[in-house]
């Protein structure tokens, strides 16, 4: 597909998105919910009993909620997108096109991710704002958070993508995304900083794309120097590639089990 | 007294066929279930990690949250495990397909909330003894009480859901405003609610019941304060009487789907 055909695709999926208003403006008041509830949750926790290396206050916390609860925001939203379109016939039908699914699909949804994004990031730094009173970083750091935090979601919906694929091989789709998400909200380190996790588990983590999506964008609210941001886009370049390859992949097989079967 | 005998005689009728639905497809009922356990225990275990950090939150321990989270999973799950059909409802509404159910010579409320079952609520429900046995250490005069409190807060969702999921009735451009309402509650109600300040913790007992899911229990299990016990259980038959109506009210607004000819 032509660079301008995928440009046109991620126009194509801006607009869609910025059209659905009311599918962002709900997710992102559910966003806002979550940031209060944890706040407090926050500014209960006895952060004291912290070791003195892992110390974190509760601003720090708060920040780096509102960074991966917003990455989770933006990119979660295309499971139901292809799991819908592979039981209303649509992905056996896209098979027809010259063009793959998943193609359309990644491309359209780097446009619609651009708009979810502007709403989530603009809500994110007014709760974080509100709830903390501080801003954890100073203005030319904010692009590489936007970049991070961008990667991060992109990996995501390529991550819920895959897995709305599964559809094709039964009801599997939904389990399999409950666990993924899960474990996403755990080894990605949702609530906490995987520094706070035991060392086996950080390092069963860190073997999984989990961090790549939510880890290292909140990591920047708590340690935003250089060697951190560097550190980070690299794992997240490879997760992107590695889940990009398979999403292909993972088409692939779908359509050979759907021209085998023959629906 | 005889009308409301009559309506759950009449419920313990629906609820076999509507957990026949829920297992019809054997392979995904036992997938299901097994997915919502694990994905339940998964992100428990957020909370061992917070717990491994932290000694308390607000009072709260590891042992608490999970009775919370298991009174959360036990009840969420007994709710739509019988009753699947309120999650739909909305839907139904929507497009007309309540006249199948006013065409029938009893109320159409049970009939539209024990329609069918879904197996995910049994994934649900195994979750809590779990929970309450091995984090908890729950024994079995605990198990049972708290198995009764997962009772009265699987009817406050239900009727929760109800009210949601009336929403259509009341309001046409509703639209996914359900889902993502009860996606709130859901959330809203599987978080320490301890820590919240007085003025959310009226809100969450009053207009957004989430507290008699999550915090009413516990509190009533940690200090065994009868009265808590006692408000529960009248706040769920409170909370449903008033869904009861808001539907009844509601069904006086509902236009015809022009749907009469599937009914049977």
């Amino acid at each position: 597909m032509s660079i301008s055909a995928t440009a046109g695709l991620a126009v194509f999926g801006a607009r869609r998105a910025a059209h659905e208003r009311f599918a962002i403006a709900v997710p992102v008041v559910t966003y806002a919910l979550l940031v209060a509830v944890f706040a407090s949750i926050f500014h209960a926790t006895p952060l004291h009993e912290l070791p003195k290396g892992l110390r974190v206050d509760a601003a720090g916390l708060i920040w780096y909620l509102v960074l991966t609860e917003m990455t989770t925001f933006i990119g979660g939203y295309t499971f139901s997108e292809v799991r819908s379109d592979v039981l209303d016939g649509q992905f056996t039908a896209s098979l027809q096109r010259p063009v793959s699914y998943m193609q359309v699909k990644l491309a359209e949804w780097a446009g619609q991710r651009m708009v979810r994004a502007s709403a989530f990031m603009t809500a994110g730094f007014v709760l974080g704002w509100l709830f903390t009173g501080t801003m954890p970083f100073s203005l030319p750091m904010l692009p590489f958070f936007a970049v991070s935090v961008l990667l991060g979601a992109a990996i995501h919906s390529t991550i819920y993508g895959i897995l709305g694929v599964f559809e094709v091989w039964g009801p599997y789709a939904r389990p399999a995304m409950w666990i993924s998400q899960k474990f996403c909200f755990l080894l990605g380190g949702l609530l906490l900083p995987l520094s706070l996790y035991p060392h086996w588990l950080q390092a069963a983590a860190w073997v999984t794309p989990y961090p790549a999506i939510l880890y290292v964008s909140g990591r920047l609210a708590l340690d935003p120097d250089g060697w951190t941001v560097a550190a980070g886009f690299a794992a997240q370049g490879f997760w992107l590639a590695v889940t990009t390859a398979l999403a292909f992949a993972v088409q692939r097989a779908a359509a050979r089990t759907i021209m085998r079967r023959g629906f | 007294m005889k009308t409301i005998r009559e309506t759950i005689q009449y419920i313990l009728l629906l609820i076999p066929p509507a957990l026949k639905t829920a297992m019809q497809d054997r392979r995904a009922f036992y997938s299901l279930s097994v997915f919502m356990f694990l994905q339940n225990i998964i992100m428990f275990m957020s909370w061992v990690v917070y717990f491994s950090n932290f000694s308390s939150l607000k009072g709260w321990g590891l042992a608490d949250v999970a009775v919370m989270y298991g009174m959360a999973a036990f009840s969420f799950g007994i709710a739509f495990l019988f009753s699947g059909g309120t999650l739909d409802m909305a839907r139904m509404i929507g497009e007309g397909q309540l006249d199948i159910y006013l065409g029938r010579p009893r109320h159409p409320l049970p009939g539209l909330m024990f329609r069918e079952g879904r197996a995910a609520g049994f994934g649900d429900m195994i979750t809590a003894p779990l929970l309450w046995v091995v984090f908890a250490h729950c024994d079995v005069w605990q198990l049972l009480l708290l198995t009764l409190c997962g009772l009265c807060s699987g009817l406050v969702i239900l009727a929760t859901t109800l009210v949601i999921n009336c929403l259509p009735l009341f309001f046409s451009q509703a639209g996914r405003l359900n889902d993502q309402l009860l996606e709130t509650f859901t959330i809203v109600s599987t978080y320490p609610q301890n820590g919240f300040p007085g003025m959310v913790k009226i809100l969450l007992l009053t207009l957004v019941p989430a507290g008699f899911v999550a915090f009413v229990p516990v509190e009533a299990f940690k200090t065994g304060n009868v009265w808590l016990f006692l408000g529960l259980a009248a706040a769920s038959v409170m909370y449903m009487t008033i869904a009861v109506m808001i539907f009844n009210r509601g069904l006086w607004r509902y236009a015809s789907g022009n749907r009469m000819l599937e009914m049977r």
